[in-house]
């Protein structure tokens, strides 16, 4: 990936789960971005990015983000976010992201929005 | 003896062998016959005819140990035909051995040949036996004389012949056979005896014996006394005189003979030096004894065991003891309290040999006990004529009375330079004076005033002994002499007259002690007394009571006069003094008034005013001021002081009604001075509260006087003036005029004091209202202004600053000071600053600007002057412009902390001189500067060079903090201390960000993003801006960044810089770019300026030809919103 951030991404279910580590600005979030994108496979529900581990997020993030969910919605999938670390989900708060795409506060909540097991019976 | 010849006739040849007891023989060798006459064989002892007639027969009668040698001496003389000659013993037929000389001649023929022997033959017996015993005798001599180094000598006068003995030879040490004749002998003899031995050898002495001593000088050297003893043999008549004799050596008796004389002449010299010192000692103590005995010197003569040896009677007398009593005694029996000081002194004599001249001594002497007696006294050592130290003398003079005259000449003396020295309380200056006479004129000394009441105080005790001065001062305190007691100082202070008791009694002691004045350590340490009036102006007014009894001291007759003098010195300093305080105090009292009168003129709040009035009584007229000021029906207490400084009472004790019962409020009631003169406890505490009275008992409270304060319709307030245990002093009614007078000159200044309170509020508030309540900053540039008014003076309104930025991002400080002060000048510097704003508009030059206010000024008003200081700076290149009229050179404290100041021309102030313009200067300000503008105020101090001024405030900026208000308030801190400036003061200062700021230049690349946020993290962290503001900031200067990276020209390498800086609690960030951002930015463009907005307090967006900047604004949880 890159220096600055890592994406760790394993199966649930039909759901997709990416773990999003370290920071993401304009230097690496079109790679984050494409790394995703060929994450999400067309047989899946959906994608979970859960952001907890993310200790920096800006503007070219959250860009992706919106593309994200766009291209997903174009395919009848679903993004989902998983965010409770104060500096980014204020971040995300302030753009208003949850107006496009749904935040949980921990994964299995995700998960089970898309009625996939928790991560701990998987 | 030549032999008989045959010419002797026969009878001539008979008599002659009778005479000779001898015999003839006739010897024929050829027919052996031999022939005896009769006389022959008589001696032979034979019968005539008798003899045989042979050769063989005669060889018979020859003693046989001879025979041999007699045959051998025959047959040897017939052989040569010599005579034969020799002697032989023979033996007789009675068996007797005589001795016999034999001699015999040849008889010859014609033809000469031998034809018969003939001889005789003679007894010689006799002459053998002397012989013989003359040659036991000599042997024995001999040996004598080799041990008893003699030598013999045999002398014929008449002959002048001499001979000697071997003996004399060796012992003279002389080569044998040298001593030959009697001049070989008188060659040796020592040249100075020998004419004397010469003389005596000559002729024969006329007595029988000879016994002389003379020297010779022996071959090696050496000298020998000989002693020549020597007796005439007895001759008969007619015989040539012939002396034996012998000289011996008596070289060792003469020596041992001659030491012993020496031995005898030294002992005898010895002798009779040894007599000639007795014999000169003791006439000269005769005669010191006779020359002194009627002097009126004491003379002593002590061994060098320091005992008495003599006594004159004058020293006797001195000493108490008859003068015989005083022999092999030491000075410790004789003079005991004298010894111990004289003893050493004495030794001193002994040790060096130098005498001790004119040696002060004092004590007492059995001859006086008690009485302590002075005397000069000298030591000096007393020798024999050999120089050897024999004991000392001692001369003593009694000087007694001398010595007392001095030291009442001295006590005066020094009693009299207690005034002239330097000035002391009047208790102290009466403690010196007790201590004068002690310990030297007496042991103890108490300075008694009668002030007029039952008892005598004491005003000083002094004693050698601080313990019993220490008890005295208690007693005397405790149980005061009563003035109607028998104590001697009261009968003084009664009578006027002088009372001496040489020696306390019982009685005496319980006499005093009966009318309560017992004074213990008194009675226990004192022995005599003397106490002696205190007289002024013909009254007594106290005693000077003097006390002995250490050692037994005790004070005589002839001190009394001594302690007189001494008390009327004493009387004398206390006039003196009184007259001085006197003299000081109306003195005192003048300029009092005349500082009072100052004081309505300096611009102080009233306050301080009346503290300072208040301290100005301190001490002379009182001990404890408190001013007093009627506000809204109540008495306040504005200024309280004592002599301690400035106190606050308890607020029960600073604000009465009027109507309460003190003295300030009794005398505004009732409009005139309220006096407690005498006793406070219970005339005045009385009226007072028990609360109050208590507290002011605390204070030790004498006296009190209230004087009002008169103001133009009635009385204003009150001054309260009291006398506590301090001074212990008491107001009278003469005090009462100056108080009142006082009052008359402290009223105004509390009315002037309330007027300029009024306009300096007033001017105060004018002036603040005119200085900007806010400063502008250009980007790294942060400003801080501060004003101090002169709270001390009427000094507001004068000083002014201003900031503007300008349009083209410059900043123009301005600060000035208008002269003169009030409210005038407060309004004509707003009007400066009003018109500095209106010209700034068009013209930021600062020279122009000023030459442009200088117009307005003179326009204005001609009378208005002012100093003021233009300066622009442009803070990205932190160049600085700058001009000045008249006014103080602004300070640069550079990054490395030297300081320095703007130069500036001397230009006069605005206002002053209609002229074109002011010149203006130029220079650089380097990152991290520090430029500071201020007022006179902050440097000028009075009676103090401007120079002292500038290099404090120097000192001050190298050292101050860097934010430029904390540096402000450093700078005022120490320039100014805690004290209010008398003068306004103002103070502007402008700091350029320096590193201590986050400076960035970045490339305009998105990978330079992340090591930005990174430092951006750091530099929050280490500013001490919270976690969560941080991520704020970090994140809207990452959009702001983020923009510049996007928005960066085509592929040249660009640049943006990030500045970030704290201004109080806020975080300031700025970034910069080169490039211009679209007019319309995309949305996401957008979204992250929006963003960033949402995250910081305020966010501006300069966009200019050369590129775009950003500033940011976020304040921390410190800062106020």
């Amino acid at each position: 990936m890159t220096d600055l951030a890592r994406v760790e991404v394993t199966a649930h279910d039909r759901v997709v789960v990416a773990v999003i580590e370290g920071e993401v600005d304009l230097s690496n979030a079109e790679a984050v971005h494409r790394s995703l994108v060929q994450a999400v496979t067309s047989d899946v529900q959906g994608l979970v990015v859960d952001l907890r581990g993310l200790q920096y997020l800006d503007s070219a993030g959250i860009r992706l983000l919106f593309q994200l969910a766009g291209q997903l919605r174009e395919r009848r999938q679903q993004l989902r976010v998983v965010a409770d670390g104060t500096p980014v989900r204020r971040v995300l708060e302030l753009v208003s992201l949850e107006d496009t795409v749904p935040i949980d506060a921990a994964l299995d909540d995700a998960l089970a929005a898309f009625g996939a097991a928790p991560v701990d019976g998987a | 003896m030549s032999p008989a010849s045959g010419e002797f006739g026969p009878l001539t040849l008979r008599l002659a062998l009778e005479a000779g007891r001898m015999g003839v023989w006739r010897w024929d060798p050829a027919s052996g016959e031999v022939r005896w006459g009769p006389e022959l064989e008589h001696l032979f002892g034979l019968p005539e005819r008798s003899f045989g007639g042979t050769f063989d027969d005669f060889l018979a009668r020859v003693h046989p140990d001879d025979r041999e040698a007699m045959a051998a001496a025959i047959h040897r003389a017939v052989a040569t035909g010599e005579p034969i000659a020799g002697e032989h013993r023979i033996v007789r037929p009675d068996g007797t051995v005589r001795w016999v000389e034999a001699r015999g001649e040849p008889v010859r023929g014609a033809d000469g040949a031998v034809t018969a022997w003939v001889g005789v033959g003679i007894d010689v017996t006799e002459r053998k036996q002397a012989e013989n015993a003359l040659a036991a005798r000599e042997a024995v001599l001999s040996l004598a004389v080799d041990v008893a180094r003699m030598g013999v000598w045999t002398w014929w006068p008449d002959q002048h012949r001499v001979e000697w003995t071997s003996s004399m030879e060796r012992l003279l040490g002389l080569a044998p056979g040298s001593l030959r004749d009697r001049r070989s002998f008188l060659d040796l003899v020592h040249p100075d005896d020998r004419a004397a031995v010469e003389a005596l050898g000559r002729r024969a002495p006329d007595a029988d014996e000879v016994d002389t001593e003379y020297r010779v000088v022996a071959p090696d050297g050496r000298i020998r006394w000989l002693e020549r003893r020597g007796r005439a043999l007895p001759t008969r008549s007619g015989e040539a005189p012939v002396w034996v004799g012998v000289s011996i050596d008596v070289t060792e008796r003469k020596e041992w003979e001659a030491t012993l004389d020496w031995l005898l002449q030294v002992e005898r010299q010895a002798h009779a030096e040894a007599q000639a010192a007795r014999d000169e000692l003791t006439s000269t103590v005769a005669l010191l004894d006779t020359m002194l005995a009627a002097a009126p010197l004491g003379f002593g003569f002590f061994d060098l065991d320091l005992r008495f040896l003599r006594v004159n009677d004058v020293l006797a007398e001195i000493n108490g003891i008859p003068a015989a009593d005083h022999v092999g005694r030491r000075l410790a029996e004789v003079v005991p309290d004298l010894a111990a000081r004289v003893e050493p002194e004495l030794r001193r004599v002994i040790e060096t040999g130098d005498a001790l001249v004119d040696v002060e001594e004092h004590g007492q002497t059995r001859a006086m006990p008690g009485v302590e007696r002075h005397w000069l006294a000298s030591y000096y050592p007393v020798r024999g004529a050999d120089g050897q130290l024999h004991g000392i003398g001692a001369l003593v003079v009694e000087i007694t009375e001398r010595t007392r005259r001095e030291q009442a000449l001295r006590m005066q003396r020094e009693i009299g330079e207690l005034l002239a020295g330097p000035s002391l309380e009047v208790e102290d200056l009466l403690d010196r004076v007790a201590r004068v006479p002690v310990p030297a004129f007496a042991d103890g000394c108490v300075l008694f005033l009668a002030p007029g009441g039952p008892v005598l105080r004491a005003a000083a005790v002094a004693h050698v002994d601080p313990a019993v001065e220490a008890r005295l001062r208690r007693e005397v305190a405790v149980s005061p002499v009563r003035v109607d007691g028998r104590a001697p100082s009261a009968r003084v202070v009664r009578t006027g007259r002088p009372v001496l008791v040489e020696r306390i009694t019982e009685e005496d002691r319980t006499a005093v002690a009966a009318d309560g004045s017992y004074v213990r350590a008194a009675a226990e340490a004192v022995e005599s007394v003397v106490a002696t009036p205190v007289r002024l102006g013909g009254r007594t007014m106290g005693a000077l009571t003097l006390l002995r009894g250490v050692g037994g001291r005790r004070f005589v007759v002839a001190d009394l006069e001594v302690a007189e003098e001494v008390a009327s010195r004493v009387a004398q300093l206390i006039e003196a003094r009184r007259l001085q305080d006197e003299a000081d105090r109306a003195r005192a009292r003048l300029d009092l008034l005349a500082r009072l009168g100052e004081l309505a003129t300096v611009e102080l709040d009233s306050t301080a005013r009346l503290q300072r009035a208040a301290e100005l009584l301190l001490p002379d007229l009182a001990d404890a001021c408190g001013v007093y000021l009627v506000e809204d029906g109540t008495l306040r207490l504005v200024a309280a002081t004592n002599r301690d400084g400035p106190v606050t009472p308890p607020a029960e004790d600073r604000a009465f009604p009027l109507d309460a019962p003190f003295p300030a409020t009794q005398a505004v009631r009732r409009g005139r001075p309220v006096l407690y003169a005498g006793d406070v406890d219970q005339s005045f505490l009385e009226v007072v509260p028990a609360a109050r009275a208590a507290r002011l008992r605390d204070m030790g409270l004498r006296s009190v006087l209230a004087v009002p304060l008169p103001g133009p319709d009635g009385p204003i307030g009150a001054i309260g003036l009291a006398y506590t245990a301090r001074s212990d002093r008491l107001y009278a009614p003469t005090d009462v005029p100056l108080a009142t007078e006082l009052a008359r000159r402290i009223a105004p200044i509390v009315e002037h004091a309330r007027r300029f309170e009024h306009e300096r509020d007033t001017a105060e508030a004018l002036q603040r209202s005119f200085l900007p309540r806010a400063l502008p900053e250009a980007p790294g540039t942060r400003v801080a202004a501060r004003y101090l008014a002169g709270t001390a003076g009427l000094k507001v309104g004068g000083d002014w600053y201003d900031v503007l930025r300008l349009r083209d991002g410059r900043l123009l400080l301005v600060i000035g000071d208008v002269v003169g002060h009030g409210v005038r000048a407060a309004a004509l510097m707003g009007q400066l600053r009003t018109a500095v704003r209106l010209l700034a508009l068009d013209e930021s030059a600062p020279g122009v600007l000023l030459a442009r206010l200088n117009r307005f000024l003179l326009e204005h008003d001609e009378t208005e002057m002012a100093t003021c200081c233009a300066v622009t700076l442009d803070p990205p290149t932190g160049e600085l412009r700058w001009a000045s009229a008249g006014h103080p050179p602004p300070a640069v404290r550079g990054p490395d902390g030297e300081v320095s100041f703007l130069r500036v021309a001397r230009g006069a102030p605005l206002g002053a001189l209609d002229r074109e313009g002011y010149p203006e200067e130029g220079s650089r300000l380097d990152a991290g500067s520090l430029l500071l503008l201020y007022t006179d105020g902050l440097v000028e101090r009075r009676a103090e060079s401007l120079d002292v001024g500038f290099d404090r405030l120097a000192a001050a900026l190298a050292s101050g903090p860097g934010p430029a208000g904390a540096l402000c308030d450093h700078v005022v801190d120490a320039l100014l201390g805690d004290q209010a400036p008398t003068d306004d003061v103002a103070l502007l200062a402008v700091a350029t960000a320096a590193d201590a700021d986050l400076v960035l230049s970045l490339a305009a690349r998105p990978g330079e993003l992340a090591p930005m946020r990174a430092a951006l993290r750091r530099w929050l962290r280490a500013a001490g801006v919270g976690e969560g503001r941080a991520a704020d900031v970090v994140l809207a200067v990452n959009e702001i960044a983020t923009n510049a990276v996007e928005h960066a020209y085509g592929l040249d390498p660009s640049t943006f810089e990030l500045a970030v800086r704290m201004d109080g609690a806020a975080v300031v960030a700025t970034v910069t770019d080169h490039g211009r951002w679209r007019q319309v930015p995309r949305m996401e463009g957008g979204r992250g300026l929006m963003l960033a907005r949402s995250l910081v307090d305020e966010l501006h967006v300069e966009t200019g030809d050369a590129g775009t900047t950003v500033t940011l604004r976020a304040r921390t949880a410190g800062e106020p919103a």
